[in-house]
């Protein structure tokens, strides 16, 4: 009885593999392409705003990305803001909104050199009240210089221990954006 | 033999630096030996071993070729009962694996080769009729190594100890 099935099955299987090959697959929910990081820091009272910004107009590969960022001052507070476009369409797309709705599954982390001061809270919360960070404060220490590394993890467990306080340890997920920027405390 | 070959360059990405490697086009010359040997120790004991040497050189760089498996050794007791039709039939083993490092390696590399390693498996065997159930230890003294052939060996250790129990059932 069994054996009868296994001719038909084999065929079943084999039917499924040709017809697989000959069409095209269905579009999967592919991972947003994010070309460009843009953090702008506001200082609170005074002063003007600082850029650093990851740019790689033509995505992945290509042309190499142009790292910029700026002098900060000691011990300052800053409000500051993350933006990410998608640059390879034209008109760019802002993938910072889709950041937000989908802000249960994105949190950013923030993390420097050994030698700076640096502390960050997170300003913007999810949907279930957890951070996400595109909206942070952060304080600068003394004069230091070293380098900040700003990493977006998408799927990642929140309510893992530390995540909600910025310690990406325990968070899991997937690494959408992991940029490293030149850091000067003036 | 078309191959992959590591750069020694980054590509610096928003979602970080990754080492790239390029499939490249090059005249080669392998040669190796691979021994096998299996007795009977008694009726219930089998022993297996395996020896497998492979030397390859990069003809047009006349350099060690990247990413070739290093000098192996597999040894493998094997305990087992004698059924008979209608008995199940039982078995336990355990296997030996020695991996060399290798040092027929070209220096272009994001990392020198991994140091060589023993892993100890163990294996156990039930079956009867049309239903078949085996258990394991992969890595058994759970040792932290990591394998020259394996990418993922510029990050992080291979898997650690893997306890696995599976049940076949033939139809």
């Amino acid at each position: 009885m069994f054996k009868q099935l296994i001719l038909p099955a084999f065929l079943v299987t084999f039917a499924v593999l040709i017809s697989g090959c000959g069409k095209d697959p269905d579009p999967v929910n592919e991972e947003e392409v994010i070309t460009t990081l843009t953090m702008t820091w506001t200082p609170q009272g005074s002063g003007l705003p600082v850029v650093f910004q990851f740019r790689d107009p033509d995505g992945e590969g290509g042309n190499a990305p142009i790292v910029v960022s700026g002098p900060l001052a000691a011990n300052t507070t800053y409000t500051v803001s993350l933006e990410l476009l998608n640059e390879t369409k034209t008109p760019a797309t802002d993938i910072t909104q889709e950041v937000r709705d989908e802000g249960t599954e994105h949190q950013f982390f923030f993390a420097t050199t050994t030698g700076i001061t640096l502390s960050f809270s997170y300003d913007d919360t999810d949907a279930n009240g957890a951070p996400i960070g595109l909206e942070t404060t952060i304080t600068t220490g003394d004069v230091a210089s070293g380098k900040l590394q700003v990493t977006l993890r998408h799927d990642l467990d929140k309510g893992a221990a530390g995540v909600a306080q910025g310690d990406i340890t325990n968070a899991g997920g997937e690494t959408d954006v992991q940029v490293e920027f030149d850091l000067i405390i003036q | 033999m078309i191959y992959l070959r590591p750069t020694g360059d980054y590509d610096l990405t928003i979602r970080g630096a990754f080492p790239v490697f390029y499939y490249q086009q090059t005249n080669a010359l392998l040669t190796g030996v691979d021994l096998d040997l299996s007795f009977a120790v008694t009726s219930w004991l089998d022993y297996q071993g395996q020896a497998a040497l492979l030397w390859a050189d990069d003809l047009q760089h006349a350099s060690p070729l990247f990413g070739m498996p290093p000098l192996q050794f597999r040894h493998s007791l094997l305990l087992h009962n004698q059924p008979n039709e209608t008995q199940a039939s039982l078995s336990a083993g355990i296997q030996i694996r020695q991996v060399l490092r290798q040092d027929h390696s070209p220096v272009d590399d994001f990392a020198p080769p991994p140091a060589g390693y023993a892993i100890v498996g163990l294996t156990a065997e039930w079956s009867r009729g049309k239903t078949r159930i085996t258990a394991g230890v992969d890595n058994l003294l759970n040792r932290p190594y990591r394998e020259y052939l394996d990418r993922l060996r510029y990050f992080a250790d291979a898997p650690g100890r893997n306890i696995y129990l599976k049940t076949f059932v033939h139809f």
